[in-house]
């Protein structure tokens, strides 16, 4: 039984979205960052969609975007060799990182004093935020271009997936490899959940779940067409993956069993993500917009409200008025 | 001279700026549901949704004119 959605479609970008992340819930809400080829990163209100600022600077394609917990500050990653952060009230760029090729993936640690950055350089880069002048500490290993990277374990190991099809985890105070996991093909994303240690993987058309401590399999999920990107809800009962196909699927996470599929992209599926409330999940697509789906269609959230009009069945839309035109000449 | 010239086009820069800033912005859910509200509160002065009588209709077929 599949309730018609309707999702709230935000434009903007001029450009395929190719990275999101939701920040933590502040006392303002939670806020989504958006990373976009048009080298345009955008910051947006997350329950509704609404545009709040644009960060201005980069000259390339933006790979990579990042909020911190309390949405105070922004990192993103780009094609023109650089790794920004920013003031995410202001919008003002405070520290540019300048690397030696182009940067893919960022990510703070929980307390937003260190950034992780890695890119096409094939080295992870920890950069201590209190003091941006020093060097930052450089792990090598991977032997093509690292993908994402991530902080795990309250950020003393780190994750990362790269182009070598490995994904390997390091503890952070020795910079040593831990371990490694193979694939017999590219991983195309990666996604941690902190709450219970879970590693979400997404490689062809299949979606993985690890421990991620140990990089034990948990479960392995099958979808109809090759998925770019997989988000588990925070309090595990579904997760949702789009890619290739265009369309957004939802699965029930412990019986595996493909619930509902959503059609409304223009274009492939690049990144998902749920909300930190798990009321919501956002998709950023190669049509260059982002589209924000209800977890619960028919409830009261955000800009959706539940209207049931007598002699349609039950659907969800934020406003309905029909009239009968007539129109004589 | 250029350094005139430019301090032209500067404060003409500057002025347009001023202008921008003071622009009054609202949120996109906002300014969606403020449309929505107009056009359901003026749906009945719209005479494509409520209809027109043909009297009034100017683009209604016209009766031709002769020469007498």
């Amino acid at each position: 039984m599949a309730m018609r959605q309707t999702p709230l479609t935000c434009s903007g970008h001029t450009r395929p979205v190719v990275d999101l992340a939701f920040s933590g819930i502040t006392p303002y809400g939670y806020f989504l960052i958006s990373a976009c080829k048009d080298g345009k990163p955008m910051l947006r209100q997350g329950d509704t969609g609404d545009w709040i600022g644009t960060f201005l600077g980069h000259k390339g394609a933006v790979w990579g975007a990042t909020l911190n917990t309390d949405a105070t500050k922004a990192a993103t990653a780009a094609a023109d060799f650089t790794a920004k952060v920013w003031d995410a009230v202001s919008g003002d760029e405070v520290l540019t990182l300048a690397h030696k090729h182009i940067v893919k993936t960022v990510t703070f640690t929980q307390d937003s004093n260190c950034l992780l950055t890695a890119g096409n350089d094939k080295l992870l880069r920890i950069y201590d935020l209190s003091n941006p002048e020093a060097a930052p500490l450089e792990i090598a290993g991977h032997t093509s271009a690292i993908k994402k990277a991530l902080w795990c374990n309250n950020d003393k190991q780190i994750l990362s997936a790269a182009d070598d099809k490995t994904i390997r985890l390091w503890d952070r105070s020795s910079m040593e490899e831990v371990k490694t996991l193979t694939f017999d093909t590219s991983v195309s994303s990666m996604e941690y959940v902190a709450d219970g240690e879970i590693l979400v993987i997404t490689y062809g058309k299949t979606i993985a779940f690890y421990n991620a401590l140990s990089l034990d399999l948990i479960k392995t999920v099958e979808a109809p067409a090759p998925i770019n990107s997989a988000s588990l809800h925070p309090e595990k009962d579904f997760f949702v993956a789009g890619g290739e196909d265009f369309k957004l699927y939802k699965f029930d996470y412990s019986t595996k069993e493909e619930l509902e599929s959503y059609k409304g992209h223009f274009g492939p599926v690049h990144c998902v993500r749920f909300s930190p409330d798990g009321e919501l999940y956002a998709s950023g697509s190669e049509d260059g917009t982002l589209r924000l789906w209800q977890t619960a269609v028919g409830k009261t959230y955000g800009l959706w409200k539940c209207v049931l009009p007598e002699d349609l069945g039950a659907e969800n839309s934020e406003q309905m008025y029909t009239l009968a035109p007539e129109i004589k000449a | 001279m250029s350094g005139l010239s430019n301090i032209v086009t500067m404060k003409k820069t500057v002025q347009q700026l001023r202008l921008e800033a003071s622009i009054n912005r609202v949120k996109v859910s906002q300014a969606a549901a403020d449309l929505q509200q107009f056009c359901l509160q003026n749906a009945q002065q719209d005479s494509l949704l409520t209809g027109m009588s043909s009297s009034n209709n100017p683009f209604r077929p016209q009766k031709v004119c002769s020469f007498l």
